[in-house]
């Protein structure tokens, strides 16, 4: 069995002091798909956002690659990447740039080619020389899901990827999930949509107030469908 | 519907160390893009250079005539025999330490270092260097804060009566003092916690200037004419210790986490957005500290009776839970009671203007409420009460607290004159105090489509200064009463009902629904 890509132990989550769920106990290893489900507000986003090193954790602990997740560490950046929904643009910049902009930053060669590639797959190839905010919202999903594949990574960590896309779009992301798991990448998502959680056939984790629930790959769907 | 066709897997990618970008080439790069896209050639470039010299040139003559207004109205000799007053330098003194506070609370509220929203998002995933991104904010940190401290200072001596070279002195030891604030609250900026707590106690600091100056004039120490300015050799052991601890910073700001950066980002998105829209209701929002609201203990909320008691008991909650605020209040009744013992702002219009806008200042602070339910009409509806007494609700938190201090700002005169009228006219004045808070807060939005009126600073939104009137002008207008009263030097039973009759109006005013 392969080293645990990321691994969190009694992980307690929340703001201030107040924990928004039950302590939660992870481990993700290469080429897995976990599905985050629970209610609205039971605290996926936020497990999200501790566990990309983006918000402190309240208690327990989170490690990426073996080392505890530091954002600030260039090493864990060039190897996690995060989709999580900041519609937040550059006014000046279109779309393409946008994106080979991310793909520079990472060291991607030939990254104008790689950039046209993926515009063409995330179906905003006519939208690449508009600027962000001539995008309709789910075009703007599309860039911002493009950007967390433009770079290199081995942990991919999606909040509710299917929202604002059409069914298409939705079908097709599926796809991608799962080729980025036979290649390798471990891919942690946050999802409201037992569709594509059961296409992926992925790992749950159920997260509550009470307690954080891992649940076997059959059973994530159904219980993703009763969710309330 | 777009539908994706092609089901090949994405290329596996992997990063070239030799193509990696540091933070500086991501920053040139994408400014580089930005540039191509602009149309401003060189005859644009001249255009906005003019335009900001003659900005800065206005600004400048705006500045140095409020500087020879404050210096007129302080640097007036107290007659023989008078009783012990806050003398210029007194003054000077305690506005210094008000705007050094305002400064380091400012500064901890901007970041001070951050990259903006879009930065956060899609320059901090990369693993390049974070001061390669930082270099602008930090330069522009630290410019800001010695630009501001120097004309503050400049400002200050001037007005305290100091000659050219004082003034010059006061504005190099300002802009030291303050640089040196930026560079604590950059020190301060990675943690949250920390840096709360010392924006907090900046506004503790803020509203404790006039508290100062009434503890000088207790001790009989306030009455002096000189203008004090640090020693050059103080000023320059402060700027080389300055100059240290920014290196050090600097050695520290590869180390700011995106949670930090990103937070800065938003509070820099809110405030260029109420600054470009004259919103000065949401920039007070955007800048308010951070975890400034403390809730140690759920209210019990016993003395709700109904609707419109549930509606009051909500905003007392409200200002009980923010120190800032209750600081402020404080603040503003010492700064009332404090007033008179300078001499230009002891009687007449100069005690007028003090009374009406710490009295509004002091309704504002008690009108939170009010604020967050016309940003949220939803907390109106949540009681079964129309709209009008639900704003006629909202208006007594922010009367009672403009009531407050304008009583012990009345105090001074209502003893020495022995007429217990003025303390009558005061608390009048405080509920037309509130109702203008309360007017002010319900404000519709600007009208965007009024035309420019051109000045030679630029256009103004006539539809924006439209906006900032309402609330102020209920103030101004339902305090001539008392104004009246000041100006005569008594209060006489007229002025009372007049005052009162003015408070009646001026909840009509605030409590009116204007149709959508």
């Amino acid at each position: 069995m392969s080293a645990p890509v990321l691994e969190a132990r009694a992980l307690r989550v929340g703001y201030g002091d107040l924990a928004v769920c039950a302590p939660v106990d992870l481990t993700v290893r290469a080429g897995e798909v976990w599905a985050v489900v629970g209610a609205n507000g039971s605290g996926k986003s936020t497990l999200l956002r501790t566990l990309l090193g983006l918000q402190a954790p309240l208690g327990g602990t989170v490690a990426a690659f073996g080392r505890p997740v530091d954002e600030r560490e260039r090493g864990f950046r060039a190897r996690v990447a995060g989709v999580l929904d900041d519609d937040a643009y550059f006014p000046g910049l279109t779309v393409r740039e946008h994106l080979v902009l991310v793909a520079r930053g990472h060291g991607v060669p030939r990254a104008g080619e790689v950039v046209d590639g993926l515009l063409d797959r995330f179906g905003i190839a006519a939208q690449g020389r508009a600027l962000p905010t001539e995008l309709s919202s789910g075009q703007r999903r599309r860039l911002l899901l493009a950007a967390g594949f433009v770079r290199p990574r081995d942990l991919l960590v999606l909040d509710e990827p299917e929202q604002r896309l059409d069914p298409g779009m939705r079908a097709d992301l599926a796809g991608i999930l799962r080729d980025e798991a036979r290649r390798g990448t471990a891919v942690v998502l946050a999802s409201h949509d037992p569709v594509l959680v059961g296409a992926l056939d992925a790992h749950g984790l159920l997260v509550g107030e009470d307690a954080c629930t891992v649940l076997a790959p059959g059973r994530t769907r159904a219980v993703l469908a009763e969710v309330r | 519907m777009t539908r994706v066709a092609a089901p090949d897997p994405l290329p596996a990618l992997r990063a070239d160390p030799y193509e990696l970008l540091t933070g500086r080439e991501l920053r040139t790069l994408t400014a580089r893009a930005v540039r191509a896209r602009a149309d401003a050639g060189p005859g644009e470039l001249v255009v906005d250079v003019a335009y900001a010299a003659v900005s800065a040139l206005l600004a400048a003559g705006l500045v140095a005539g409020a500087a020879n207004l404050l210096r007129e109205a302080l640097v007036v000799p107290a007659a023989a025999g008078d009783a012990v007053v806050l003398g210029p330098a007194a003054v000077a003194g305690l506005l210094g330490g008000a705007f050094l506070a305002l400064a380091l609370g400012t500064a901890l509220r901007l970041g001070p270092l951050g990259v903006g929203s879009a930065g956060a998002r899609w320059w901090l995933p990369a693993p390049s260097d974070r001061r390669g991104l930082l270099v602008p904010s930090f330069r522009r940190a630290l410019g800001a804060g010695a630009g501001a401290g120097a004309v503050a200072g400049a400002v200050v001596a001037l007005a305290a009566g100091g000659l050219v070279a004082d003034v010059a002195r006061g504005a190099l030891a300002t802009a030291v003092a303050t640089t040196l604030l930026v560079v604590v609250a950059g020190l301060a900026q990675p943690h949250a916690r920390a840096a709360a707590r010392v924006a907090r106690a900046a506004d503790v600091a803020v509203a404790a200037v006039p508290v100062v100056g009434v503890a000088l004039v207790l001790a009989g120490v306030g009455g002096g004419t000189a203008v004090l300015v640090p020693a050059p050799a103080v000023v320059a052991v402060v700027a080389a210790g300055t100059v240290a601890l920014a290196a050090w910073w600097w050695t520290r700001a590869e180390r700011l986490g995106a949670p930090v950066l990103r937070a800065q980002g938003s509070v820099m998105d809110q405030v260029g957005g109420a600054v470009l829209s004259v919103d000065v209701r949401a920039l007070g929002r955007a800048l308010e500290a951070p975890g400034q609201r403390r809730v140690r203990r759920t209210a019990a909320l016993r003395t709700v009776r109904g609707p419109a008691t549930a509606l009051v008991a909500a905003d007392l909650v409200l200002l009980r839970r923010s120190p800032t605020a209750v600081a402020h209040l404080v603040g503003l009744a010492a700064l009332l009671a404090v007033a008179p013992q300078v001499p230009a702002l002891a009687t007449g219009a100069g005690a007028f203007v003090v009374l009406v806008v710490a009295g509004l200042r002091a309704a504002q602070l008690g009108a939170q409420g009010a604020r967050a339910a016309d940003l949220v009409p939803v907390l109106d509806a949540l009681v079964p009460l129309g709209a009008r007494a639900g704003r006629l609700a909202r208006t007594v938190v922010p009367a009672l607290a403009a009531a407050g201090c304008l009583v012990v700002g009345a105090l001074p005169l209502a003893l020495g004159a022995g007429d217990g009228r003025w303390l009558a006219l005061a608390a009048l004045t405080g509920v037309v105090q509130g109702a203008a808070a309360v007017r002010s807060a319900y404000r519709r939005p600007p009208d965007w489509s009024a035309p420019l009126l051109a000045t030679p600073a630029g256009g103004i939104p006539t539809g924006a200064a439209a906006a900032l009137r309402v609330g102020p002008d209920v103030a101004l207008l339902g305090s001539v009463p008392l104004g009246v009263a000041l100006l005569v030097g008594a209060p006489g039973w007229g002025a009372v009902l007049a005052q009162g009759l003015a408070a009646l109006v001026a909840l009509a005013v605030a409590s009116r629904v204007p149709r959508r």
